[in-house]
């Protein structure tokens, strides 16, 4: 009696655990990425705003921590695309926040959870680039919004996260290129010189932008800051004669935004190919007892999450200005580092699958021994009964963890021409994409133009 | 009987399943919830960090030499413009709830009298520009003239914002000025801080 109750004890609290679990984020995710792969970000919006649970874009969530923040992190893209920019920020800036405490989470429990029942029962930890990109991308909305201010706290908060990722060798380095090209240009906006060379500076470490030789110049003779890749850049393009800023010339910066990353699916892979891909990151206990377990058949396959294919095709795009074609560049690949991203983690993740996988196994059979034991056969037959119970249970609850921010640009380029003050015609295009639209800019003035296209 | 505890026990694991799924918050007034002002809530500014940090520098200025010398002058004229963030929080909307902090602070003391820039919504708005396209300090006078006063206060917020491996820690300043139009000196100027942290 006492072990079939402390079996049934054990059920129950599996059984509540099950309760709680649910589909997997890329299963949440799905209809909305369907929706951008078809070219209808209307409807990618609306099938966000249902796993939100609000009835439009207009409202934030009850919760916005713990998944939430990725599915808000999600919409923000959708919503630049449909050029509601105020919005996009309001939820680049929640989940900001949001993804900020759930980096620095790190509960025993959480841990707990992520090894003995899903990957999905931890707090998101989202990869560096992702970070890179909130602070980068919100950077872009309040530009094209004309609203400086706001961009000059997405670049001091990107300078945090940089100071941060240099500090502890973080990958991602690339993505710090088109961050520091826009807080380079808001600080050369904001009139603020040896700011603006610092950051165009750190871009051009990154980054092809022969367009920075113009402003960097005219900077140049505002601050003393200067380094050995500005003078490179400044040797390679010389001044002309006639290329001179005539007073009043206002500048007009594109940037374009297309494809998307790679989003996770759930995989089933045999165990033996499991142990390839975590060597380095199991432990040799678990690595000897998988393969024990594997050995006598209890171990076949492992479900994990695995990185798909970034969407989009990667021509580049154009920039006509007033019926000129103008050069795009410093074109950035946001799906590569992604990749990369996944290929640094992937050990760990398949290690932390194996191990929720024997822990599958051992509680089965534990609770096969304490139902099961004596000679009584109808113990034995409810001992076998509730251990594939636990097992089918364990494994349900299981999901994979296939979180990320899977509606970012893969690729991301910037356009730039002086302009004289009035009214401009700007026409972007790109694969999946195309926007047309007038600018005015004011003498000495700017402005942004964006196009987003994530399908 | 087993079966029966079980079914108990699977049942009331289920109800607390679903009670704990189907928690939402609730809305709740300040003064119904003990203590719900001063928890922070992340590392931003809240109404309290701003009144603090208002409030002493408030303090400071009314026992300043510039206010001596308002007594002499007999309620000279006054406007307080915005206050500018450089920080790495969007909190532009609560610094320009202060304008009206540090009028209503100014009002009370009895020492000035003060002309709100809101009675003046061009030149408003010709400052909230100049905030955008980056601020210039020389500027200022040239507004206090506009407006017609002869001293202007104004200020900023600036912070330190730091990362290690498993904190936040983020240290606000509060700058604020006192300048006569006329000269451009500054007559006061005093800051105060606040941390907060995630830890």
């Amino acid at each position: 009696m006492l072990r079939t109750n402390a079996a049934s004890r054990l059920n129950v609290l599996i059984l509540g655990f099950a309760l709680s679990a649910c589909a997997s984020h890329a299963d949440k995710t799905r209809a909305a990425r369907s929706a951008l792969d078809a070219g209808d970000p209307r409807g990618a919006l609306k099938a966000l705003n249902e796993v939100l649970d609000v009835p439009t874009a207009k409202d934030l969530p009850a919760k916005t921590g713990g998944d939430n923040a990725v599915f808000l992190l999600d919409r923000a893209m959708v919503l630049q695309e449909l050029n509601q920019y105020a919005l996009s920020s309001r939820d680049l800036e929640v989940s900001d926040k949001q993804i900020e405490i759930l980096d620095l989470s790190n509960t025993a429990v959480a841990d707990i959870g992520r090894y003995v029942f899903s990957d999905s029962a931890g707090p998101y930890k989202a990869p560096a680039y992702e970070k890179l990109m909130i602070n980068t991308i919100n950077m872009m909305n309040y530009l094209t919004r004309g609203d400086l201010n706001g961009a000059r706290v997405e670049a001091r908060r990107l300078a945090v996260m940089q100071k941060y990722m240099r500090d502890h060798g973080d990958k991602a380095r690339s993505l710090l290129g088109p961050g520091s090209y826009l807080a380079g240009f808001v600080f050369e906006k904001s009139g603020k010189p040896e700011d603006a060379l610092r950051y165009y500076d750190e871009a051009l470490e990154y980054g092809q932008y022969p367009s920075l030789a113009a402003p960097i110049r005219r900077l140049t003779q505002e601050s003393d800051y200067s380094s050995p890749r500005i003078k490179e850049l400044l040797a390679q393009n010389p001044a002309a004669p006639g290329d001179a800023p005539k007073d009043g010339d206002g500048e007009l910066l594109v940037i374009v935004n297309f494809g998307r990353v790679p989003a996770k699916y759930a995989k089933r892979i045999p165990i033996g190919l499991a142990l390839t891909y975590a060597s380095g990151a199991i432990s040799p206990y678990d690595q000897e007892r998988a393969n024990k377990l594997a050995l006598q058949g209890l171990v076949t396959w492992v479900n994990y999450p695995e990185l798909g294919r970034p969407r989009g095709t990667w021509t580049e795009p154009s920039f006509m200005l007033d019926n000129q074609w103008q050069p795009m560049e410093g074109m950035v690949a946001v799906d590569l580092e992604a990749e990369r991203a996944w290929d640094d983690g992937r050990g760990a993740l398949v290690a932390s699958a194996i191990t929720r996988t024997i822990s599958r196994i051992l509680a089965g059979e534990a609770t096969k021994a304490v139902v099961g034991g004596g000679d009584n056969s109808s113990r034995g037959i409810i001992g076998e009964l509730l251990s594939l119970g636990v097992q089918a249970t364990l494994t349900a609850t299981d999901t994979p963890d296939t979180r990320n921010w899977a509606t970012l640009p893969a690729r991301i380029a910037f356009g730039r021409a002086r302009v004289s003050p009035g009214t401009h015609v700007v026409n972007l295009n790109a694969a999946g994409g195309h926007k047309r639209q007038t600018v005015t800019v004011e003498p000495g003035g700017w402005a942004v133009v964006n196009l987003t296209a994530l399908n | 009987m087993t079966l029966l505890r079980r079914t108990f026990v699977l049942g009331l694991a289920g109800s607390s399943a679903m009670a704990a799924l189907g928690c939402g918050p609730k809305a709740v007034r300040g003064e119904d919830v003990a203590g719900l002002d001063d928890q922070a809530m992340s590392t931003g500014l809240d109404r309290r960090d701003l009144q603090k940090m208002l409030h002493e520098n408030m303090q400071a200025l009314q026992t300043s030499p510039v206010v001596a010398r308002w007594q002499q002058e007999k309620e000279p004229t006054v406007s307080v413009l915005p206050l500018r963030n450089e920080t790495t929080e969007h909190i532009d909307s609560q610094l320009d709830a202060l304008i009206s902090d540090i009028e209503t602070t100014l009002v009370n003391a009895g020492h000035v009298k003060v002309i709100s820039l809101e009675s003046q919504p061009a030149l408003m708005e010709q400052v909230r520009r100049q905030y955008q396209d980056g601020f210039d300090q020389s500027k200022v006078a040239a507004w206090g003239k506009q407006i017609g006063v002869r001293y202007v206060v104004t200020g900023k917020v600036f912070n330190s914002d730091e990362r290690q491996d498993n904190e936040r820690r983020v240290q606000y300043f509060m700058f604020i000025q006192v300048l006569e139009v006329e000269t451009s000196a500054i007559l006061f100027q005093y800051k105060t801080s606040v941390t907060k942290a995630l830890l």
